[in-house]
């Protein structure tokens, strides 16, 4: 088997508690990665199309990359990948912390299952062994309890818990996968799928070494690469992502107001700014071989969680400037109560902008609330996410998301619910950074920041925007492609997106060649990374899905301009940039399907035959 | 006129000790470039700026009073 791997992915049958291991297939890790990239490939070839995502034969997928839990910088990602509940679209969500690395150290580089246990289990993968575990005494618990119970009894050092919380056992259509307590795999919906499956936990207890091709020059590597951290990464060592809370809000990258305002609207931001969240933060920490350390535990105070994190940006504003909220104690709880339940904090703060709005234009009641739902309320804020996360009162209906809560609702409340294809759109505004029009649209997973973009997350010496101007659709497809394949290099083979984010690009190369013996160009990479793409886009046609038909909230595009703030007067051509996207793709303008001989390129012909 | 210079993050390196903010005295005119180079802020250097909520290039003029907001060029989160 490659180095890189451990060699051994399971596959485990809910309904009958069978276990079976299959060698990692060597190929796959040389055509998809690791991460997402294998785990879309094993999907597509298993999996039927159109199956229920909460039902017995829907698959949900830990996946490793190459690099987790190695000495390359930033490697401690793994990804969850399955059909979504909340889009109906490919799902996948990555989390960092130390869980990836030691479901390697357990032996493990993936794991998948299907069916739907009688009861509650959890899945425990022990120094190479592998069995079901009865759950009942956690079901119910919250994710750090949860974590806390079963790291005391395996043994806290070489034990790391992949968790849901109640939402995810409620199946909240917004609900996530947690470990350490503080990281989620937020996205698309994932915990549900744990939670429809019965699966409480996976517990990862090891110290098998990751075989790698030379060892010693990975750790030497190391070292040298340490250094030359950018400023970008400077930044989120001092503040994590809190530190970019106030900037954006000036330039008009973060939604005010549920999308429907501006920095204007919110001259207190820097209440919520980098330097009070610091000065609330007890200790820094980094996730597995990350001297980034954007994370923080909270000092301890009335009403915070007995290991409260800190907020991350998309919280800060997801939970305060979209709701006007500078309330900074408020959003440190409704981080804590997210975490706890297992909510992704972007949904579930998308879920309480949309009924502050729905409120305030009489869609929604003090009757049907329980209390009042004003913008700029804190208290209301926190109290909303706890009936969310409970399912209680309104909040079993804004437990699905935005797109569900809105068809319940009717009386035009889908005009507040600002999501794409069903997931409620992060904390970045297309108005700002165009490319992420595309990236919400036509990605398979539907409204992701972590994605790609021209002028967006990328290592340092992917390429230059040579446009005249970041609105302009001239040759915008060429460079949307390459950005959005260096982003799924980084995500599945292991890397933060951060770490990604804050060093040259080569980095990446150089640790895999070292690390797995394999050598591999940039273009390879690249290759690469759009054949993973390109994978999920065409599991999403299978299921019927063209993103050219999705809904797409059109505040977030300035359909109508708006009339004041950093984003004054702009509208985006979505249009005009999707469609050079599809040219450059080679893929249909109104299928979207790639031709023939694009698949071809790609090596996809064979897998996905004439679908 | 007055203005007050808040950079946020590693820019902070160009303040005396743990400030978060420092006043300045500039003639009238002066532009954005003009106020960082005081504090040693290359108008060459990346950095993004804004006033008042509003981003704000390195030729515009500052005016009395002005909250001049200074951070790194970002992205992620």
């Amino acid at each position: 088997m490659s180095n890189g791997f451990m060699g051994r992915t399971l596959f485990v049958d809910l309904a009958n508690g069978s276990l079976t291991e299959e060698t990692t297939d060597e190929s796959l890790a040389r055509d998809y990665l690791g991460g997402y990239g294998v785990g879309v490939k094993v999907l597509y070839d298993r999996m039927k199309p159109g199956v229920d995502p909460l039902g017995p034969d829907a698959m949900l997928g830990f996946t490793s990359g190459p690099l987790t839990g190695t000495p390359a910088l930033t490697s401690g990602r793994y990804t969850v990948v399955g059909k979504s509940p909340l889009t109906g679209t490919w799902g996948d969500a990555s989390s960092g912390g130390d869980f990836g690395p030691y479901m390697k150290f357990a032996g493990y580089d993936f794991v998948f299952f299907t069916g739907i246990s009688e009861k509650p289990v959890y899945l425990l993968l022990d120094e190479g062994k592998a069995s079901l575990q009865d759950a009942e005494h956690l079901w119910g618990k919250d994710t750090q309890i949860t974590d806390d119970l079963l790291r005391a009894e395996y043994g806290r050092r070489h034990t790391r818990v992949s968790c849901i919380g109640p939402a995810g056992e409620m199946q909240s259509l917004i609900s996530c996968v947690m470990n350490d307590k503080g990281r989620a795999a937020g996205r698309s919906g994932l915990g549900a799928v744990m939670g429809s499956k019965k699966l409480k936990a996976i517990v990862a207890r090891g110290t098998i070494k990751v075989p790698m091709h030379d060892a010693k020059e990975a750790t030497l590597m190391r070292r040298r690469w340490i250094p030359r951290l950018n400023e970008g990464g400077d930044l989120f060592h001092e503040y994590g992502t809190a530190g970019i809370t106030e900037g954006l809000v000036a330039v008009g990258d973060s939604p005010v107001k549920n999308w429907g305002g501006s920095s204007v609207d919110f001259p207190t931001v820097q209440n919520i700014g980098g330097d009070e969240v610091v000065s609330e933060q007890a200790k820094r920490y980094g996730c597995w071989r990350c001297t980034i350390a954007c994370g923080g535990h909270m000092k301890a105070g009335p009403g915070r969680a007995k290991e409260s994190h800190k907020p991350e940006y998309e919280t800060l504003t997801m939970a305060g400037t979209n709701v006007l909220n500078d309330d900074l104690e408020s959003i440190i709880r409704f981080n804590d109560i997210c975490n706890a339940a297992g909510l992704d904090t972007i949904s579930a703060g998308s879920a309480v902008s949309f009924a502050v709005e729905s409120y305030q234009n009489e869609i929604i009641g003090l009757d049907d609330v329980g209390f009042e739902l004003n913008w700029g309320d804190g208290e209301a804020v926190t109290s909303l996410v706890d009936l969310i996360a409970r399912r209680e009162g309104i909040g079993e209906i804004l437990a699905d998301g935005v797109k569900s809560a809105a068809e319940k609702l009717g009386q035009g409340a889908e005009e507040f619910a600002v999501h794409a294809g069903g997931q409620e759109l992060p904390a970045h505004d297309p108005k700002f950074i165009p490319s992420l029009s595309v990236s919400y649209r036509m990605d398979a997973t539907p409204g992701r920041h972590t994605q790609g973009g021209v002028g967006w997350i990328m290592g340092d010496g992917v390429m230059e925007d040579t446009r005249p101007d970041k609105y302009s659709a001239e040759g915008f497809g060429e460079l949307q492609i390459k950005a959005a394949a260096w982003v799924h290099v980084a995500n599945t083979t292991g890397i933060c997106l951060f770490g990604f984010n804050s060093y040259n690009v080569s980095f990446v190369t150089e640790f895999l060649e070292t690390i797995t013996g394999a050598k591999y160009t940039g273009e390879e990479l690249e290759l690469a990374g759009e054949r993973i793409g390109t994978l999920r886009h065409m599991f999403n046609l299978r299921e019927g899905m063209n993103p050219l038909e999705m809904d797409f909230n059109p505040r977030a595009l300035g359909k109508t301009p708006q009339t004041e703030g950093p984003n004054e007067g702009v509208t985006i051509d979505d249009d005009a940039l999707v469609s050079d996207y599809l040219r450059a793709l080679d893929w249909d303008p109104v299928t979207t399907r790639p031709s023939d001989s694009k698949l071809e390129a790609l090596g996809l012909k064979q897998t996905v035959g004439a679908a | 006129m007055k203005i007050t210079i808040r950079p946020i993050g590693p820019l902070r390196r160009h303040l005396e000790g743990d400030s978060k903010s420092v006043e300045v005295t500039l003639p009238d005119g002066s532009t954005v470039a003009d106020a960082l180079a005081l504090i040693g802020i290359d108008s060459e250097a990346q950095w993004n700026a804004s006033i008042g909520g509003q981003l704000v290039y390195k030729d515009a003029e500052v005016s009395d009073g002005d909250d001049l907001l200074v951070f790194s060029p970002i992205a992620g989160g």
